[in-house]
């Protein structure tokens, strides 16, 4: 029986500071062994529980696409003990990785739809792995139009600016980045996600829309999304909770009777209006 | 040879925990404090016969800890890496486990075999419960007199119930006297009374016709209560005040959780003495305001009316969609050791008059 709370062993190859504040970096992570690499499988959407033996453990959305081969990125901000310890190694360090977690992106319902991505935020990440995994070779023919709101309070908060620089030189992306409060130096769009998704005015006939954001951004950005005509099961949101194990067991990720680890963290809009509030 | 029914003789209880030695731990209810007069019982590994008790309606704490430890080592580490992740223990044979107890295990048996989640979901094996479980044998007690407390057949249960038991032993007298008829509910029950036949006697052919009457007069001085239509209610009462009433008291002790035998939430901790340490896992509850709030200080759970509404609905309105269960078994723990007297057969009666219930 595989052990599902033994961490995959894995090597720290490189460390970006992604933000002003310094206390986002991205982690560039190598599977130490071949067929641990072979076996993490995923699709963008899905998380895993870093792992710091000594410290703890967080489950944190993976941010490379699947495309990416070769090694794994995750985006994480410093707030406590495990990330704190993260924050402070440097390349080279071991450490490790359990899943990947949870239900990704639904990408049987994306396939031929046009995509409508709103994002606030430190949320970003996992949208990065979405639309680096759509904007592939391989892959881009199979969706229609992609839009993308990224806001942020001040652009030094833009995480993956030279990913972002490219998007925007790119004809087959329509990619926005936007700031709360007009800033000297940005010429770029001003105004919160939800106005500025409402400016833009995304067709939803044959369209998905890909939600991730604080609480707030969320709360705003739904009604505008269901004037746009979207419906809820056309509304795709990802749910953080506080996690252990990942695996649905250890209890507290729960919303209602869904874990967020496991029936998630992927959920439609017509999905949580049935959930209690509770995340 | 298969064996499905026969008389243990109390003298003979010894043997068997010493023929059962051999080759397993053997635990059954024994006093929690060292010698004395039993106050409280626990399940503990014993040597001989001298330590059980069986007089106690039932054990402080359920038989869960058997499989799921209050704390456990997952693994070792040094210098970043495991260097061992034990899962094996010897064989358990537990003794004088009650029906209520052992019907849980039909619940934790899910959850730890990943099986109480909607189709469509990873299936996560639990390695460290399911060796446990599967290298075990659980011989339940009849319950002849339960206690005011109890209630497990408003949920579905029976005093004389073989729901997660291999083997069933109930009194044919006075216990401590009279020998205790066991009775074979699984091959593996079947097995372990062929494996020890030497130990007990025929069964004359009354015996079921006897256990019946007992077990119909253990029943029968249980009230039922009328449990039907509670998820529904809860589920429509989500904001109801009915909560706040009810949590009011609570002193979000977190005791219910940890005497439960269905309450699984556990905390995963790293503890170190230099490079070298463990990561354990420990019970958890969702009691607790810690126990969901996130790194940036948010809470989805922030008041006790929350967190006393997911405990009720965890058990009555939750496990019925993911496990096809009701997940309390209305053992009586979190009755009889709540410090300032909640009942849950209370509470759910409140949910089910809430007059103030969304439609």
């Amino acid at each position: 029986m595989k052990n599902p709370y033994a961490p995959m062993p894995v090597t720290i190859q490189d460390v970006v500071i992604e933000n002003d504040l310094r206390d986002i970096k991205t982690f560039r992570l190598v599977f130490d062994s071949e067929e641990d690499r072979r076996a993490f499988s995923y699709l963008p959407g899905q998380f895993a529980e870093l792992s710091l033996f000594g410290r703890g453990e967080s489950p944190i959305g993976i941010a490379s696409s699947p495309t990416e081969e070769g090694h794994l990125l995750f985006s994480v901000k410093r707030m406590g003990v495990v990330t704190s310890e993260l924050h402070a190694s440097a390349p080279g360090r071991r450490m490790g990785v359990r899943g990947p977690m949870g239900h990704p992106f639904p990408w049987d319902r994306l396939q031929g739809r046009d995509i409508v991505i709103a994002s606030g935020g430190f949320a970003f990440t996992t949208l990065r792995s979405a639309i680096t995994y759509m904007l592939h070779g391989d892959n881009r023919a199979r969706f229609g139009k992609i839009t993308v709101v990224y806001g942020v309070r001040e652009p030094g908060e833009l995480l993956y600016k030279d990913l972002l620089k490219q998007w925007q030189g790119r004809d087959d992306i329509s990619f926005t980045a936007t700031i709360d409060r007009p800033k000297d130096g940005w010429s770029g769009t001003v105004g919160l996600v939800p106005n500025v998704l409402k400016d833009l005015a995304p067709a939803a006939e044959g369209a998905v829309a890909l939600v991730c954001g604080p609480p707030i951004m969320i709360k705003f950005t739904i009604p505008v999304l269901l004037e746009l005509g979207f419906g809820g099961e056309d509304i795709v949101l990802s749910l953080e909770n506080r996690m252990k194990c990942g695996i649905g067991k250890c209890g507290r990720c729960n919303v209602g009777p869904k874990y967020v680890c496991l029936d998630g963290p992927v959920f439609t809009w017509a999905q949580l209006e049935t959930l209690p509030a509770e995340y | 040879m298969s064996m499905d029914r026969g008389l243990l003789a109390v003298k003979d209880l010894d043997a068997l925990i010493q023929a059962v030695g051999k080759t397993a731990a053997f635990l059954a209810p024994a006093a929690m404090g060292e010698g004395g007069t039993p106050r409280e019982t626990v399940f503990r590994a014993l040597s001989s016969a001298e330590e059980m008790s069986l007089e106690k309606v039932n054990t402080r704490l359920s038989v869960k800890g058997a499989f799921f430890p209050q704390r456990e080592t997952l693994m070792s580490f040094e210098a970043g890496a495991i260097v061992d992740a034990p899962a094996h223990d010897r064989p358990l044979v537990i003794f004088g486990v009650r029906p209520c107890d052992a019907k849980s295990l039909l619940f934790m048996d899910k959850v730890f075999a990943g099986q109480a989640s909607a189709p469509g979901n990873v299936t996560h094996e639990d390695p460290y419960y399911l060796q446990r479980r599967k290298g075990s044998v659980v011989i339940a007690l009849a319950c002849d007199e339960p206690c005011a407390s109890c209630f497990c057949t408003s949920v579905g249960g029976h005093p004389y119930g073989t729901d997660g038991a291999d083997i069933l032993a109930s009194r044919t007298g006075a216990l401590g006297i009279d020998p205790l008829l066991l009775e074979a509910v699984t091959d593996k029950g079947r097995a372990f009374m062929a494996e020890h036949a030497a130990l007990l006697t025929p069964a004359g052919a009354d015996a079921p016709a006897a256990r019946e009457a007992r077990a119909a007069a253990a029943a029968a001085t249980m009230p039922i209560l009328d449990f039907s239509g509670v998820k529904e209610k809860a589920d429509a009462s989500f904001e109801s005040p009915v909560w706040d009433r009810i949590a009011r008291i609570c002193l979000g002790c977190g005791v219910c959780t940890y005497v439960c035998p269905t309450c699984h939430c556990f905390d995963i901790t790293d503890e170190t003495v230099g490079s070298r340490g463990i990561r354990i896992r420990t019970w958890d509850a969702c009691q607790y305001p810690l126990y969901t709030m996130h790194a940036s200080g948010h809470n989805p759970r922030p008041a006790k009316r929350a967190r006393m509404r997911q405990r009720i609905m965890h058990k009555y309105s939750y496990t019925v969609d993911t496990a096809g269960m009701v997940s309390c078994t209305g053992c009586g723990r979190c009755v009889r050791h709540c410090p300032v007297n909640l009942d849950i057969r209370q509470m759910l009666a409140a949910v089910k008059n809430d007059p103030g219930a969304a439609q």
